[in-house]
């Protein structure tokens, strides 16, 4: 293992290893555009340029690998000096366009500016004009005047996606990312390069003009798009989600995120159930509602009519731990289905075909046999009038329409239909309870992914009218019910949960 | 069976002392007296106070809190509402702390126009002190008098800073602002208006008779007792001790004035009015001193860091554009450390300790305002006295609600 020297501290590092890299094991932050530790190194942008004792000038540290012995030092003079030069070479012919950049806050560019620069502008001629708005791809705009052709868009179209879309055009100063003739960026994880810009030269359609950086909050989430379960930042803005950003995690999904996922943030707030709905009353709070279900629910397990469960894959593994006593204490019922979105595309890359965030989790609560107990055995179960009722977590079903309607047709035939979700869906039309369910942004629980990793979400705001967690409607009709089921926190059922799975 | 009481057991017994028992009353906080809202709880017998409890934080508005979610420039509007008196001393105050975390030297024509500012503020504070103090003691030509030297005064403050009270005229590394062209002019004409004001002030009061027995020999604190209590100002001053920091550790252009350190001997009222009285004079002459050698040059500090680039920067390149973002949304970026500062405010030191953790706000910020120790030695200053010398002796310590509360 190479040993280098990085302003006086010395560390071992693998062979390979860029000085950048060795600098940040060793807490020193090198500037950099184009270098991206998931991409090739061009060394391109200049702007990482270090001090490398015995070598005639100034290297880049993207570029060059650490050998034994090397001594390096990033913030001499020298260095500071280099970089000076780079920022303001940079922004001869950048536009003064911070006010309208979507990037403004969060800019490379800003930030160098401010740390290493601090000059005023020496230029006295026209900044060179481009095309500004450019749409390269049908996600994302480009902007020409912007761009400091860092090349990071086109490294991650080559080495990531190996779709190899984009190239630049022209020369020097008159350079510009352009897709080749009769491509454009299309492909299912072309908004990436709106995160791997540096700058504000590339920017998703949707969130462009839409909010600016600094008013928004950021909750670390996951993605429910597909059972991948990509780690995001949740961006939001006064209760409402403004965009998904992909968070580094090594195990699932790097850097990266598909397009599909980054946009599933729309469905949140989409076609909402927001209050409380009984059957034949206008309006109706929850501990009425309650203590009526819980009424209705006793004489039903009475008669011999329990309602089947309907669990769902999109829910959290704590609020399928919550259906689960539910379902055994107070509906009285062994008779459980599961529902979920309809299986998809898939890839080698990130996106799976189960486009559920918690499949897996719904087999460790009720055990691989309750997977065999899926929609369409539900559908024919009605079909065969074996369901008295139905109580049913979310509004995904694996259906299309002629099997919805059938679907809806049937459960407007029983007597007890509860909808516990989100989003009102198909059923909410013939449901005679309706619970209004939080959605993941409003909530905190964790979703297991495909590869089995158990993965946490966090509250971004409250929720949305009077909705609640799916766990928590449980607890509110089992304690109405006079049944409490264990469920009081959230730690306490993910105690209960972990030592059950762990059996 | 029960007799019924006789009339005679409920007559008074003429043996027992009637003000034998002391009573407790409350003095404030809605009370003309105590303005900037503060209670006091006398406990009395007859009317001479035995003991005296002041109980602040009916005006509490989070300034230290507020401080920790703003920018480090934002904090100048709060510090205007400090001691409201003086807003610009609080302005200047703050700034020095936060120059000092930064490690950076204001400019030469700066430190003059603080000082001149400065001291126009001080100036205002004593007048305001000195005519409310003839107010409550039933002068009330006296106030008249005095607050139209102090509007003469804002005024000018107006002129330059574009406000009257909410000035928020310092900046980190200066000034919003150089003075206003006619700025000698404008002086020449109010100096010997104040001047004359003050006079009357002296002639209406400092010899009255009523005026004299109320304040002579009432809220009397030692010298040792001052310092112990954490005295500063007119207030320590009137005892006999020559503390000012503008004299023993100076800061602006203070080094390069004369002026004189007025004390008193016996820390009772009427030597806290006189020493206010001398301070106003002393005032006048730092003012004139400093116009008289103040340079040209820029107000603000050449660091880009620190200062928002020019209009036509920020409009017309992309430098000052980035420049003037970074300082409006994100802060002046403020090395980690801590800092205490302290400056010669109207009524004694007041103090900015501040703690950064190198962001674009203070982590924290606590302020040392003058009265808040002022306050905490009043029972000293009233306790065994007539429950009538509070008035003046509440007056001459000069509580503002704005800086003691917070």
């Amino acid at each position: 293992m190479p040993n280098v020297t990085i302003n006086g501290k010395s560390i071992d590092v693998p062979k390979g290893t860029p000085i950048i890299r060795a600098a940040a094991m060793l807490g020193f932050n090198i500037p950099h555009f184009c270098y991206h530790p998931a991409l090739s190194s061009p060394a391109n942008c200049r702007m990482c340029l270090v001090e490398v004792e015995k070598a005639r000038k100034l290297e880049p540290s993207c570029y060059l690998k650490c050998t034994d012995g090397m001594v390096v030092h990033t913030e001499s003079a020298k260095v500071i000096a280099a970089r000076r030069s780079v920022m303001e070479f940079i922004l001869v012919n950048h536009p003064v366009d911070c006010p309208i950049c979507d990037q403004a806050g969060e800019c490379k560019l800003q930030d160098y500016y401010m740390a290493y620069d601090h000059k005023p502008s020496r230029l006295n001629t026209q900044k060179n004009a481009k095309v500004k708005v450019y749409p390269i791809g049908p996600h994302v705009v480009y902007d020409g005047e912007r761009c400091i052709l860092c090349t990071r868009c086109i490294r991650f179209c080559d080495e990531v996606t190996a779709t190899s879309e984009l190239t630049v055009a022209e020369r020097g100063d008159r350079s510009y990312i352009r897709a080749f003739p009769g491509k454009e960026l299309d492909n299912p994880y072309s908004m990436n390069v709106t995160d791997i810009c540096p700058v504000g030269a590339l920017t998703t359609r949707d969130f462009r003009f839409k909010c600016r950086v600094w008013l928004m909050s950021s909750t670390d989430s996951v993605c429910t798009g597909c059972s991948r379960g990509c780690n995001v930042h949740m961006e939001h803005f006064q209760g409402q989600v403004q965009r998904y950003r992909p968070r580094f995690n090594r195990d699932v999904n790097e850097y990266w995120m598909c397009d599909v996922g980054r946009l599933s943030y729309k469905e949140l707030h989409t076609d909402r159930n927001l209050q409380v709905h009984v059957k034949g009353q206008s309006e109706i709070s929850w501990p009425r509602a309650a203590r009526q279900i819980a009424e209705q629910l006793k004489q039903l397990r009475a008669s011999g009519k329990a309602p089947a469960l309907v669990v769902s894959a999109q829910a959290s593994s704590e609020s399928l731990w919550a259906a689960r006593a539910f379902a055994e204490s107070v509906l009285g019922t062994d008779q459980i289905y599961w529902t979920g979105k309809a299986d998809g595309d898939a890839d080698e890359l990130l996106i799976r075909s189960d486009k559920n965030p918690n499949r897996a989790g719904v087999e460790i609560v009720f055990g691989a046999d309750l997977l065999a107990n899926d929609a369409r055995r539900l559908l024919s179960d009605l079909n065969d009038g074996r369901v008295s009722g139905l109580w049913v977590m979310g509004s995904a079903f694996p259906f299309g329409d002629s099997d919805m309607a059938r679907l809806v047709q049937l459960a407007a035939a029983l007597p007890f239909v509860a909808l516990q979700s989100a989003h009102r869906g198909a059923l909410a039309d013939v449901a005679s309870v309706i619970l209004p369910a939080a959605t993941h942004a409003e909530q905190e629980g964790t979703f297991v992914n495909g590869d089995g990793h158990v993965q946490s979400f966090y509250r971004a705001f409250e929720p949305a009218g009077v909705a609640l967690p799916d766990w928590q409607i449980f607890q509110r009709i089992s304690r109405a019910a006079g049944l409490a089921i264990k469920v009081d926190t959230l730690t306490a059922i993910q105690a209960d949960l972990y030592a059950a799975a762990g059996e | 069976m029960n007799q019924p009481r006789s009339l005679a057991a409920l007559q008074p017994d003429p043996d027992v002392n009637a003000h034998e028992d002391v009573m407790v009353l409350n003095m404030g906080p809605s009370h003309p007296a105590m303005h900037g809202t503060v209670r006091m709880v006398l406990t009395l017998d007859g009317e001479t106070i035995v003991k005296c409890d002041p109980e602040i934080g009916y005006l509490h508005r989070g300034f230290e809190k507020m401080c920790e979610n703003v920018t480090w420039t934002q904090v100048f509007p709060y510090t205007d509402r400090l001691n409201y008196v003086s807003p610009l001393l609080n302005n200047f105050g703050y700034a020095l702390a936060v120059e000092k975390l930064l490690g950076i030297e204001i400019t030469e024509r700066a430190r003059y126009i603080r000082t001149i500012m400065g001291e126009m503020s001080r100036i205002c504070d004593h007048l305001t002190c000195v005519a409310a103090g003839a107010l409550e003691l039933g002068a009330m030509s006296a106030f008249l008098y005095a607050i139209e030297g102090r509007d003469l005064i804002w005024d000018i403050v107006e002129e330059v800073t574009g406000a009257r009270l909410t000035v928020t005229y310092a900046r980190v590394g200066g000034l919003k602002d150089d003075l206003t062209p006619d700025f000698r002019e404008r002086w020449a004409d109010v100096q010997p208006r104040v001047e004359k004001i003050i006079a009357v002030l002296d002639q209406l009061a400092t010899k009255n008779r009523v005026f004299m027995d109320r304040m002579q020999g009432t809220g009397v604190i030692s010298k040792a007792d001052a310092i112990n209590y954490g005295f500063t100002g007119p207030a320590l001053r009137s005892t006999g001790v020559a503390y000012d920091i503008r004299k023993d550790h100076p800061y602006f252009a203070y080094d390069r004035v004369d002026f004189d350190v007025i004390v008193g001997s016996r820390g009772d009222n009427y030597d806290r009015y006189l020493v206010r009285m001398g301070e106003m004079v002393q005032s006048i002459r730092i003012i004139n001193h400093c116009l008289r050698d103040m340079p040209e040059g820029p107000v603000m500090v050449d660091a880009p860091h620190v200062v928002l680039p020019a209009k036509h920067d920020v409009y017309n390149s992309i430098e000052g554009m980035i420049n003037h973002f970074k300082i409006i949304f994100e802060g002046i970026q403020v090395p980690a450390g801590e800092v205490y500062s302290f400056t010669e405010a109207a009524n004694g030191e007041l103090g900015f300790y501040i703690v950064s953790n190198g962001t674009g706000r203070p982590w924290r910020l606590r302020v040392r305002p003058p009265c808040f120790y002022l306050m905490g030695g009043i029972d000293r200053l009233v306790e065994g006295a007539m429950i009538s010398d509070i008035i003046p002796t509440f007056d001459t310590i000069n509580m503002i609600g704005g800086e003691i509360d917070r």
